[in-house]
């Protein structure tokens, strides 16, 4: 089960964050940091994969953005990098070439669009052009 | 003119302006807006106020007009109400009493869009009570004609299952049924919540085995594989006769599907389950070499390596001799640039050390723990050494001399957690091996030597060293006894400050050599730092000690101490059987004459005293009640210790009037102090980036 998907930028700045599961506020910013900070410090060739003591947190950088994911300690980590790359291709398919400026001034609906892959932390949907289809219903 | 959302982001984006005070104009024109009867402008406030909550202000009083706002017909209007109550609608917050009415109206409206988004959020909102509420309305929507419906809602199952759990007996089988289902997002969407669900309780979910081996064979998603894989796992083991069917299915996908996610996962799961197979062993060592050298370009080397050190862990675990040849791997894999691939390799050092190889692994390691890259994981390589050390009761080490040196080195790594492991160890050792105690003896005086750098929290490395030196210094030859009595009546222990079990330690140890020697020189050495400990050292206990050796050594005969000299031996476990309990300590044994309750002729029990809190659960007639109490307080009257309470009423506790107005005065600040603590301190400096870079180079 995925636990909370976090998308932030080099400089620390959340753009996206998504939990699937409760707990308090000030563990949620704190995580939040730790993450980053663990991560901008890791060299590009390393492998995408923190271990934190009861869960993992696989993370994928797309320019200047890193796409943190977490997830059970026995996940499979490699699909859930596929998850990731799913998410960021539909988002360039839906806002034609995305980019960072893109999830900052239109977040609802990047929020839209993973509502559609995850539910409560699940995959929903794995096939682009039906993940496509039901979020170009919902504009209309 | 208010502002829109997209103003807002703009305006935070700009550089010169005060962001605080941007932010908190905002905030007041958002308060003002909310209350407005137009759900356009009251959505526009909304809104910003996500955009707000991102930056840390609270949400959480707006959570009715965002009911209001998610009630709106229209569809962008009804989203960004969603959207802000997945984020702020906490699962002990009242407002989901009134939102349950309104999800029960999204879910059996005729609107597919509308009912997907409400299910959107409802994932992340549900609790207990709206749980039990909605589980039909949901029940009904697995019939649903449109797939993405019905997929939806399989996957939400889980949700509900999670918060109302009394609901998984009546509407899993309608869930089951869903395997079947001729769309492949509804089969993925039930398949994990099956799994979920399987691991809380297997045994519950175990009859639907059949449809999801006939979807093991039939799916080409490898999503939905590697979630049958770990399902199937979790079957088999309530379920052993599954094992039998599972073994073609999983060696064909071994061998046949080219993802490596798949392969990893089938290779984690025959590790779990079919330990004793060599056929599939056979195919996973094939696989091996692929997973910790591979070059393919689409996966990362570093990957794919962690990945191979994990799949190598289980299979040790499971077979010891593959050890041998990966030896030289693991050890270069602890020196990986990767801190994720060191941890995985420590692990497997763990599991592959022999006694043969036991010395060069520990120095290894210690060479390890100095380099500053590794100064994260300093502790779990200490820790891997005391592990290695005292496994199965120092199973692996042949030299214990080398072992001890080896210890006293980590002493002087100074981590503080591993102190009292380290210290428990050096004392185990030295108690046990005989052969050892001259040898510990010499090292721990020279180690003692620069005992000022040995000071930490709780100085347990120091005592356990005072401690070797004091009992086992009958081994030390005349001139180290002297040098022994030097070290440990140097002034600057009493200077340094250290933990009392130090002072405590030293004072057993002075009187210790005390009993050893036998030159007049020693006995006065000895008697002075008595006395000087009794005095000088803060600690009162210490104080007590450093007297009561003093006063013993002064006064006593020095033939009588002799016991003293006795060895401090491990006992075996068992020895405590071979004992007889004396007389006194025999099964009648009574502590208290008053009796509570006695055995009558036909086996009742007859009470004497009653009191509440004893026996609250005893049947007992009201009289038998009364006499008991009686007799309770007769006993209290005769007894000249018991203290009675004092006659007089009660005063009712009057509040303070000065305290009044203290909480009225808090209440009226309430909400502006809420409203400085949430707010996040300053952005960091802006750098120059380019967020137009597209994240998917063309």
């Amino acid at each position: 089960m995925i636990r909370f998907l976090v998308i932030h930028n080099k400089q620390g700045k959340i753009r996206l964050s998504r939990w699937y599961t409760t707990i308090p506020y000030e563990e949620k910013c704190q995580l939040e940091r730790d993450v980053h900070r663990l991560e901008i410090n890791r060299d590009p060739k390393y492998t995408n994969f923190l271990e934190f003591k009861n869960f993992k947190v696989v993370y994928r950088r797309y320019a200047g953005l890193f796409f943190s994911v977490g997830v059970d300690y026995d996940g499979n980590v490699l699909s859930v990098l596929e998850i990731i790359h799913l998410f960021v291709e539909v988002m360039d398919q839906y806002f034609g070439s995305v980019c960072e400026l893109d999830l900052v001034f239109n977040f609802h609906k990047v929020y839209g669009i993973l509502d559609e892959i995850l539910i409560g932390g699940e995959i929903t949907e794995t096939s682009k052009p039906l993940i496509l289809q039901s979020l170009r219903a919902g504009e209309k | 003119m208010s502002k829109s959302a997209t103003d807002v982001i703009k305006g935070l984006r700009k550089g010169k302006i005060d962001r605080t005070a941007f932010l908190t104009t905002v905030y007041s024109e958002i308060r003002e807006e909310v209350k407005s009867p137009d759900l356009a402008t009251k959505t526009n406030a909304i809104r910003k106020l996500f955009i707000l909550a991102l930056e840390g202000y609270d949400m959480e009083w707006a959570s009715f007009h965002i009911l209001e706002v998610m009630s709106s017909q229209k569809f962008s209007q009804k989203h960004s109400g969603l959207l802000a109550a997945s984020q702020c609608f906490k699962p002990n917050s009242d407002i989901l009493f009134l939102a349950t009415n309104f999800f029960r109206r999204e879910l059996v409206a005729n609107n597919t869009i509308d009912t997907c988004i409400a299910i959107n959020t409802l994932a992340c909102i549900v609790n207990a009570d709206m749980s039990k509420e909605l589980l039909n309305d949901c029940v009904t929507l697995l019939n649903a004609s449109k797939p993405i419906l019905r997929k939806k809602v399989c996957v939400l199952f889980y949700k509900l299952f999670l918060q109302y759990p009394d609901g998984l007996v009546i509407c899993f089988e309608r869930l089951a049924e869903k395997l079947r289902d001729e769309s492949p997002g509804v089969v993925m969407g039930t398949v994990n919540t099956i799994y979920e669900l399987s691991r809380l309780n297997p045994a519950f979910v175990l009859f639907t085995a059949q449809a999801l081996y006939e979807i093991l064979n039939t799916t080409t998603n490898n999503f939905v594989l590697i979630k049958l894989i770990k399902l199937f796992v979790e079957l088999a083991k309530v379920e052993p006769r599954l094992l039998k069917k599972l073994s073609g299915p999983f060696i064909r996908i071994l061998t046949s599907n080219p993802a490596k996610s798949v392969e990893f996962e089938v290779i984690r799961a025959i590790c779990a389950v079919f330990p004793e197979s060599e056929d599939m062993l056979r195919i996973i060592l094939q696989k091996l070499p692929g997973f910790l050298d591979s070059h393919d370009p689409n996966c990362k080397f570093y990957i794919v390596k962690y990945l191979g050190l994990v799949v190598l862990h289980k299979l040790i675990q499971i077979n010891r001799d593959y050890a041998e040849e990966y030896r030289i791997f693991i050890m270069e894999a602890l020196q990986s640039k990767d801190v994720t691939i060191r941890l995985r390799a420590l692990e497997l050092i763990k599991i592959t050390t022999t006694n043969k190889s036991l010395i060069e692994t520990i120095k290894n390691l210690l060479i390890e723990v100095e380099k500053p890259i590794n100064a994260g994981i300093k502790e779990e390589l200490i820790s891997t050494c005391l592990y290695l050390l005292s496994l199965n009761q120092y199973e692996l080490v042949e030299d214990f001399k080398w072992m001890f040196e080896v210890l006293l080195q980590i002493v002087n790594f100074k981590t503080s957690i591993h102190e009292a492991q380290l210290s428990s160890i050096m004392l185990d050792v030295v108690l046990r091996v005989e052969e050892l105690r001259e040898e510990a003896c010499e090292l721990s005086l020279n180690a003692l030597e620069i005992f000022d750098t040995l000071k930490s929290e709780k100085c347990e490395a120091l005592t356990a060293l005072l401690f070797i030196i004091g009992e086992f210094s009958n081994y030390f030859s005349e001139g180290n006894l002297i040098k022994a009595l030097s070290l440990v009546t140097k002034p600057r222990w009493e200077l340094l400050n250290f933990h009392e079990s130090v002072y405590n330690a030293l004072s057993s140890c002075v009187f210790k050599i005390f009993i050893r020697a036998k030159e007049d020189g020693v006995f006065k050495a000895c008697v002075k730092k008595l006395e000087e400990n009794s005095v000088q050292i803060e600690h009162m206990e210490s104080q007590e000690r450093s007297l009561l050796y003093l006063n013993i050594l002064t006064t006593s005969d020095k033939e009588k101490l002799n016991f003293v000299l006795k060895p401090f031996l491990p006992i075996h476990p068992s020895a405590q059987s071979l004992i007889f309990p004396p007389d006194a300590l025999q099964q009648n044994f009574i502590v208290n004459d008053d009796e509570l309750f006695t055995t009558k002729s036909d086996g009742t029990l007859e009470y004497h005293y009653y009191r509440e809190e004893d026996f609250g659960d005893i049947q007992m007639t009201d009289q038998e009640k009364k006499a008991a109490k009686l007799k309770i307080k007769e006993k209290q009257m005769q007894d000249p210790y018991y203290i009675k309470p004092k006659k007089g009423k009660k005063k009712k506790g009057k509040k303070s009037k000065k305290l009044e107005g203290k909480v009225e005065e808090i209440k009226e600040t309430a909400e502006v102090v809420k409203e400085e603590e949430i707010k996040k301190p300053e952005a960091p400096k802006k750098y120059s980036v380019n967020r137009a870079e597209p994240l998917i180079p063309s």
